[in-house]
């Protein structure tokens, strides 16, 4: 997470290394949608990668923070310090356009406009919230939930495996989410919510590996 | 995450017609191959030939009839069409 939060200093550098494992997962799973995109030619493939490719710049800036607190450059830090606390905002509503993309894809929801404003609705909430960082993994909670349980419907009408997957991950997103929101309880649901989030993307990079065999 | 044949599959089915063929096909042949209506085949051709899966070429020097051809691009689209499907069917899209 973003600098001010309960990061125990025994799970600096484990993190980096945990998002660093989510990212190769993120990184096939644009590529692989993009080549549909490119191949297909229909947007919601192009939406799909665009997701991901949110998510992945959001994880790419955290994971750069965690490095900085990781090898100690503190010095740094300090002078960007201004910066860092706004990309700390700027990661949570990376999060959250990418996760309102998700749902409109699992849910089936085409109209653009209503996405937009219920993205805008959020991301103000958040901005005026105080506690943008707790509110955020709160509506993460919700929206994943729901995305995690649209799939798992999807999954019980088709017995595919792969959806079963794809709900399996959804659902480890939101735990990661949950223990991300309970922090204030104890430091060692931060290294759970990391654990959580590596075992979601784990199951995405299985999913990908399974597919491209075929 | 419908029932019914997808798009994708519709583009599939056609391209697989041409590629049976030999890579190039009559546009009639592919009407029956299809399964669909002149006026959705018209639409889907359209379309395909934007994203550049087929080209339509014109044989024969005097009676000029024109053929539907699987471009390079299609024959990509067939050849990663079952992980593509794999990848669609599990995210519903």
């Amino acid at each position: 997470m973003a600098l001010g939060e309960r990061i125990p200093a025994w799970f600096l550098g484990i993190d980096a290394f945990f998002e660093l494992l989510s990212i190769i997962a993120i990184v096939l799973l644009i590529w692989f949608s993009y080549k549909s995109y490119k191949l297909i030619g229909e947007k919601k493939y192009f939406w799909f990668s665009a997701a991901f490719g949110i998510i992945l710049l959001a994880f790419a800036s955290r994971m750069f923070m965690h490095l900085c607190l990781y090898f100690g450059w503190t010095d740094f830090i300090g002078k960007v310090l201004h910066m860092l606390s706004w990309s700390a905002f700027v990661y949570v509503v990376f999060f959250l356009l990418a996760y309102i993309i998700l749902f409109a894809i699992a849910m089936e929801i085409h109209d653009k406009k209503m996405m937009i404003a219920i993205f805008l609705l959020i991301a103000l909430i958040l901005y005026y919230s105080g506690n943008y960082l707790m509110i955020f993994q709160y509506i993460a909670i919700v929206l994943l939930f729901i995305i995690g349980w649209k799939y798992f419907e999807y999954y019980w009408k088709k017995r595919n495996k792969n959806t079963l997957l794809i709900s399996t991950a959804f659902s480890f997103l939101c735990l990661s989410h949950i223990a991300f929101g309970l922090i204030a309880f104890t430091d060692y649901l931060y290294a759970l919510g990391h654990l959580f989030q590596l075992i979601a993307y784990l199951i995405f990079l299985y999913f990908i590996i399974r597919v491209w065999k075929k | 995450m419908s029932e019914r044949r997808s798009k994708f599959e519709i583009i599939f089915d056609i391209l697989k017609a041409i590629q049976d063929k030999g890579g190039k096909i009559k546009p009639t042949h592919l009407l029956y191959k299809s399964n669909l209506s002149y006026k959705r085949l018209q639409g889907y051709m359209d379309s395909l030939m934007k994203k550049g899966l087929v080209e339509k070429v014109e044989e024969g020097k005097k009676t000029k009839k024109n053929k539907i051809v699987l471009t390079e691009k299609g024959y990509e689209f067939l050849a990663n069409y079952n992980k593509i499907r794999e990848f669609t069917e599990a995210f519903g899209l």
